[in-house]
């Protein structure tokens, strides 16, 4: 079932995060208005992994200015975009 | 620290390879690891075509060539070159970027397997003070993000930045619009089968990075590791495709060396257990498992048998072989480094 509400999404994209990226959230400098670029968290494999990760989990078509939008930098901003789409 | 030996006594997962060491694992009550539990058919990244297609779609631009391919001369950008090539039919530029301890055996490769497809070739190499002092940098610093560890080794990952950095910065150059690579899951992100990029994108990813880069290599790390056209202020898209289409064929290793042998390709006999191309291998082995207890190709490895490429019992031959401790040192002892350093 795709999480769909606004504390689903950010416990589903958290968790995918901490596993994939070795970092604990609310720690290690990554909270929710974190931009995780800026920080170090996320290079630019782990960028295109969790472009993927986000179409995939729920079904969006993710365009160029939306990948260059602040919205897909912070866990915050991706919880109001998913949530806007879905 | 840990010892080289104890990689023998780790949990593995029963089914692939992974240890208890590797970062986020967990096994469940049959000794499954959660990456095997979660792992599912690879697809390019969502809402992209095929690969054929994309590579078909290549071919009918006007560019000197159709593909550029990163090719070490190692035996698995070497059947990437012979797929692109005889496979599915592009012009493709090799392109070998010379780190500088290539073994002969590899160079001989390289220039025998073009010749015998017939593709044009390319040879970069670094300046050799900034090469060495970006290797000794990545063995003693911290110039990559917490989750490379679980791709590649130190040298590994910096060796990797400036080759990707390289490719992407020619083919924006020559106008040609895709990168391929002989890379495999466990490398790169398992959805980079075929996955499109813009500069500038990847250039939000990128500052940070750059940012280690310029304070931890100083001068001349923008030559190298800055992606032009990241920071562009127009709107004209400039898409590159990066292609690695080992990610999605399905071979084994077996048939794979079979074919590159018809090529002239021999495995060189300097370059460890765990490498075909370059002499550093067992270095970056040896100080990667001394510093996080778990073997840098292991991701990799797992992913082959996963894959069905290898067998469990041979990922792990050339997970427990051993690193050659006297040349490690030796080349430790270049940069004015001991193990202790590691």
């Amino acid at each position: 079932m795709v999480e769909t509400t606004p504390e689903e999404i950010q416990n589903a994209l958290v968790g995918y995060i901490e596993e994939n990226f070795l970092v604990k959230f609310g720690a290690d400098g990554f909270f929710g208005n974190t931009n995780y670029f800026e920080a170090g968290i996320v290079d630019s494999y782990g960028m295109i992994e969790l472009f993927n990760f986000l179409e995939t989990t729920w079904g969006l078509a993710l365009t160029d200015e939306d990948m260059l939008s602040p919205s897909l930098s912070s866990v915050d901003g991706v919880v109001a975009l998913v949530s806007e789409r879905m | 620290m840990h010892e080289f030996s104890t990689l023998r006594t780790l949990r593995r997962c029963t089914r692939c390879v992974l240890p208890e060491t590797f970062p986020g694992i967990s096994f469940d009550e049959d000794g499954v690891c959660s990456v095997c539990r979660t792992a599912g058919p690879v697809e390019s990244r969502g809402g992209s075509p095929a690969l054929e297609e994309i590579l078909d779609q290549a071919k009918s631009k006007n560019a000197p060539y159709d593909a550029l391919l990163a090719f070490s001369g190692g035996k698995d950008s070497t059947f990437a070159l012979w797929l692109l090539r005889k496979r599915f039919g592009l012009r493709v530029l090799a392109i070998t970027v010379d780190n500088g301890f290539l073994s002969e055996g590899a160079i001989k490769n390289c220039r025998q397997v073009c010749d015998a497809l017939e593709v044009d070739h390319q040879f970069f190499r670094p300046a050799k003070t900034f090469m060495d002092r970006m290797y000794a940098t990545s063995l003693t610093g911290s110039m990559h993000p917490k989750a490379a560890i679980k791709r590649a080794s130190a040298v590994c990952n910096s060796c990797i930045s400036l080759i990707n950095t390289h490719m992407l910065n020619t083919a924006l150059d020559m106008g040609v619009s895709i990168v391929a690579g002989g890379y495999l899951a466990g490398q790169v992100p398992e959805n980079l089968s075929a996955s499109k990029v813009d500069p500038k994108v990847l250039g939000v990813a990128r500052k940070t990075q750059d940012r280690l880069y310029a304070q931890a290599l100083g001068e001349g790390w923008a030559s190298y590791f800055q992606l032009r056209e990241s920071d562009r202020t127009d709107d004209a898209p400039r898409e590159i495709w990066i292609v690695n289409p080992l990610l999605v064929v399905e071979y084994t290793e077996a048939e794979a060396l079979e074919t590159i042998g018809t090529l002239g390709w021999a495995r060189p006999t300097d370059t460890g257990a765990n490498s075909s191309n370059c002499l550093l291998n067992d270095l970056g082995i040896a100080s990667h498992v001394r510093r996080y207890g778990f073997h840098p190709y292991v991701a990799e490895m797992a992913a082959l048998v996963r894959k069905g490429a290898i067998t469990r019992d041979e990922a792990l031959e050339r997970l427990f072989a051993e690193p050659n401790r006297s040349e490690v040192k030796t080349l430790l002892a270049r940069w004015g480094l001991g193990e202790d350093d590691l």
